[in-house]
């Protein structure tokens, strides 16, 4: 290759990983994994990977919404497991009723984290803070602090989470369906417009007369409902409904965010930031699985590590200014 | 591009939005790195990586946005003005109450601040006493060359002629000052001497009589106005 | 909401005499105290054996590693920051402190370089934030996801025990027999900190730095130095308090030494009035909202009341209490 050649495809390349550091960052985690691991590059593998991730995906999308907007929603992990308990519950009746309900009760925990946003003036991290322990006594209190059992659950409801269309788990299409509907919603919108000029500039959209209080409450009913989602999916997975389930979602959900080169200040962001965020999450979860023998607790410093890597090189190499 | 202030001199600044004026200012103050050129003070080249060099080597700045790069909002009147100074009005380790409030105080009256009390939040006070609390601040500090960027916007009428009679007080004690401003007459009105600023060069440099506004507006437009007299 | 009470009094001359006692002002000024003084009172009627020396005893040694932890955090949250890593470096510092003893370091060394682990640990966190501008919140995450396993690392394994030796009689260790070294040591910090507040001028810093970066940094203000010292403050309280924990009960287990301490702390931070968004660190009302915080838990204990409940009241407490002090500013 001639050297102009050769000097205009890394110019090309460096500019490509500029703007889309995230997607470089799990190409090259996805290298060494093949590299190191023969049978990760495998359809099972990987779409374990989707469907291990795909709960925690729907998380991380409602948290765009939220982080875009200049906020934050640390009660994401208490709506799945109390929509999770819900489910679980409601899982004997009529199909439809343990996937809506759920959802539309994770809609109103979201739309009371608004209220306390937006009327209350009480800021995002403590509300949600609050509301995360709130929630989580909610989900012990509905199930007097056991889990329900898989008696109660149909078959046909755990199907969904073992379920195949050809190579594509259900769950990753599901995942997928709504990462497709959000996209939409955030780019083709004026509510999405909305979203990112509130986390711009929350003074000068209010200025420009446009309505802050409801962009906010529409934005944690989103995360709320998408939480609610994940719960549905969960007992799916589980068989069973635990109140104590999905803890720490939260921090995977804002960890998958940031990666993908969301400020956390708002206004900056992309939906495939979040998507190659939680692809990451997973392989790094896959490759630790895939280590075996290691016991837990070298597994979590590897993660800790690993994840710190990923962020140095994104705050590096990304043109956005900062993690 | 190239600047002089004298001792004691109010140099002007003058220009279009986007001219790099505020940037220029920035730079001498050591909030941003230049990419080539450097500094002197007294003749002598200094390096300023950061605020706190260039105060220590006797400069003050405030912001255009008062607001947002120049107040701290939640904290008080007395606590603002000392900010600076904090590390001077230590007895024995422990910052001294008392000698924070007597400079306070002495500055309230001195500029004129128009508080219900010294410990007032400084957020609620109005544009001008605001102004006049950020100035103070520095004064504290005895610099030899204060920038000011914007000084009079946002303030009412009575509170401006205030602060431009304070600003020219200030050069009777041998202050110089930077004075930015889009406000043609205040340049007029106030400087000595003035640069015009367009596109990020220096267009053109006025003295004394020089200044006006024909003079200035032909830098500002440039190439365009009639005649190259002696660009 | 509360309106304006008038109480008027005539003294005995006619003359009018109007005290106007200003519910609303009152409130809000000293909320905090308030509150703790009606929990203590509410529970002195409904709890079984509350008013006793022995509950008070377990209150003040139980809010120990809380209040400590607390007061680190105020630090960090005046300086508009978090670090939700406090759990994992007491257990780093813990670990670090008895593996050393174990290994015949002597007490004081071990105890010495537990600290330092704890400082290193703030430093990694401060310099992270303050250097390659990566937000608070992300790497206190990456410490606390990373941390509790380089804890296990460093000890070599889960968990470790160490009765009858010094490190353990220092846990039980009362002064005059009385009174234990953990609430000597606790209002020591508390003293400490609350005249570091008051009187330096990196303690003013932290409030401008918090309360406005930007400004700050035009003043002059070494904005590095003051976030990685709030940062390397936080940890060394964190780390002692995982060292006394762990001396306390004789043992260390990496995994729950100071697990969901986070959350308590940042309650009682909350709680006790500092500005989440940066600004004044309040010391009392941190002191008080530990204590409200381990009230609570102590309340749900004493009345055999599930777990769970514990958390939706300090839910309602943390939201109160930040509506309350949002009606004042």
């Amino acid at each position: 290759m001639k050297k102009p050649e050769f000097k205009a495809i890394s110019a090309q390349i460096l500019k490509f990983s500029q703007s889309n550091g995230t997607l470089c960052a799990l190409i090259v985690l996805g290298l060494i994994a093949s590299l190191s691991f023969p049978a990760f590059f495998t359809p099972l593998n990987l779409s374990n990977i989707v469907k291990q991730q795909s709960m925690i995906g729907l998380v991380a999308i409602g948290m765009t919404f939220v982080i875009l907007s200049g906020g934050i929603d640390l009660s994401v992990g208490s709506i799945v497991a109390v929509s999770a308990v819900i489910s679980a519950m409601l899982s004997g009746q009529f199909i439809l009723l343990p996937i809506v309900i759920p959802i539309i009760v994770g809609v109103f925990i979201g739309l009371a984290n608004g209220l306390l946003i937006t009327k209350l003036k009480i800021s995002p991290f403590i509300a949600t803070l609050a509301m995360m322990l709130g929630a989580r006594g909610l989900a012990f209190i509905i199930t007097k602090g056991e889990t329900i059992r898989s008696e109660t659950i149909t078959q046909a409801f755990i199907q969904i989470s073992r379920g195949y269309v050809w190579i594509f788990p259900y769950f990753g299409i599901i995942f997928l369906l709504f990462l497709i509907g959000a996209s939409i919603l955030l780019y083709s919108t004026s509510f999405g417009r909305r979203v990112y000029a509130i986390g711009g500039n929350e003074e000068a959209s209010r200025m420009m007369g446009l309505n802050v209080d409801r962009g906010k409450m529409i934005v944690y009913a989103i995360s709320g409902g998408l939480s609610g989602a994940a719960g549905v999916l969960l007992t799916s997975r589980l068989g069973s409904g635990q109140p104590h389930a999905a803890g720490g979602w939260e921090l995977s959900a804002i960890a998958a965010v940031v990666i993908g080169g969301t400020l956390l200040t708002g206004g900056v962001g992309k939906m495939s930031g979040t998507l190659w965020g939680v692809l990451i999450l997973g392989v790094i979860s896959n490759m630790i699985n895939m280590l075996g023998t290691l016991e837990y607790w070298y597994a979590n410093f590897a993660t800790g590590i690993i994840l710190l890597i990923v962020i140095m090189l994104q705050a590096r190499v990304s043109n956005q200014q900062v993690v | 591009m190239d600047l002089e202030i004298k001792k004691g001199e109010i140099f002007g600044l003058a220009g279009l939005l986007g001219s790099g004026r505020t940037e220029f200012a920035k730079i001498a103050f050591g909030d941003e790195i230049p990419d080539a050129g450097g500094l002197e003070v007294n003749g002598k080249p200094v390096i300023f990586k950061q605020p706190r060099d260039a105060i220590q080597a006797g400069l003050a700045f405030c912001s255009e946005d008062r607001k947002s790069e120049g107040l701290i909002p939640n904290m008080s009147v007395v606590d603002n003005i000392t900010l600076v100074i904090l590390p001077e009005l230590k007895k024995r380790g422990i910052i001294s109450k008392k000698a924070q409030r007597k400079i306070a105080e002495a500055y309230i009256e001195k500029l004129g601040i128009k508080t219900p009390s010294p410990h007032q939040r400084v957020k609620n006070l109005s544009g001008g006493n605001q102004q006049k609390v950020l100035l103070a601040r520095w004064l504290c500090k005895h610099p030899k060359l204060i920038i000011l960027d914007e000084p009079t916007r946002g303030i009412d009428v009575g509170a401006k002629s205030e602060i431009e009679i304070l600003i020219q007080d200030l050069t009777t004690q041998g202050i110089s000052i930077l004075m930015i401003s889009s406000e043609m007459e205040e340049l007029i009105r106030s400087c000595d001497r003035m640069a015009v600023l367009r596109d990020g060069v220096k267009a053109g440099e006025l003295v004394g009589k020089e200044i006006s506004e024909k003079r200035i507006m032909e830098f500002i437009a440039g190439e365009n106005a009639a005649t190259g007299a002696g660009i | 909401m509360i309106k304006n009470t008038s109480l008027s009094v005539n003294d005995s001359k006619g003359e009018g005499l109007v005290w106007k006692l200003d519910l609303q002002r009152t409130l809000y000024k000293h909320g905090t105290l308030i509150f703790f003084v009606l929990l203590l009172l509410l529970n002195a009627f409904i709890t079984p054996n509350f008013v006793s020396y022995g509950t008070l005893r377990n209150l003040l040694l139980q809010v120990f590693p809380i209040m400590l932890v607390s007061l680190g955090m105020m630090l960090v949250i005046s300086s508009e920051g978090i670090d939700i890593s406090v759990g994992a470096i007491m257990s780093i510092s813990a670990s670090v402190t008895v593996k050393l003893f174990s290994l015949e370091f002597g007490l004081i060394p071990s105890i010495m370089a537990g600290l330092a682990a704890g400082c290193l640990c703030g430093l990694f966190n401060g310099i992270m934030i303050a250097r390659f501008k990566i937000q608070p919140i992300v790497i206190t995450l990456i410490l606390m996801i990373a941390g509790r396993g380089l804890a296990q690392i460093i000890l070599g394994e889960l968990s470790l025990s160490f009765y009858y030796t010094s490190l353990a009689d220092l846990g039980s260790f009362k002064l005059g027999g009385l009174i234990p070294v953990q609430m000597i040591i606790m209002l020591a910090v508390i003293l400490v900190i609350g005249f570091f507040v008051k009187t330096t001028v990196f303690a003013r810093h932290v409030e401008a730095v918090g309360d406005n970066c930007r400004a700050s940094k035009l003043s002059g203000v070494n904005i590095p130095l003051i976030i990685i010292g709030v940062y390397v403050l936080c940890g060394v309280l964190s780390g002692l308090a995982g060292i006394m924990e762990a001396a306390r009960i004789n043992s260390i287990n990496a995994a729950s030494l100071g697990l969901m301490v986070e959350l308590d702390v940042i309650a009682a931070v909350a709680i006790g009035g500092t500005p989440f968004t940066g600004g004044k660190p309040r010391v009392m009302g941190t002191v008080l909202g530990a204590l409200i915080v381990q009230l609570v838990t102590i309340i749900v204990n004493m009345n055999n009341i599930q777990f769970h409940y514990s958390l939706v009241i300090k839910a309602i407490i943390i939201v109160l209490a930040l509506y309350l002090q949002k009606e004042q500013a």
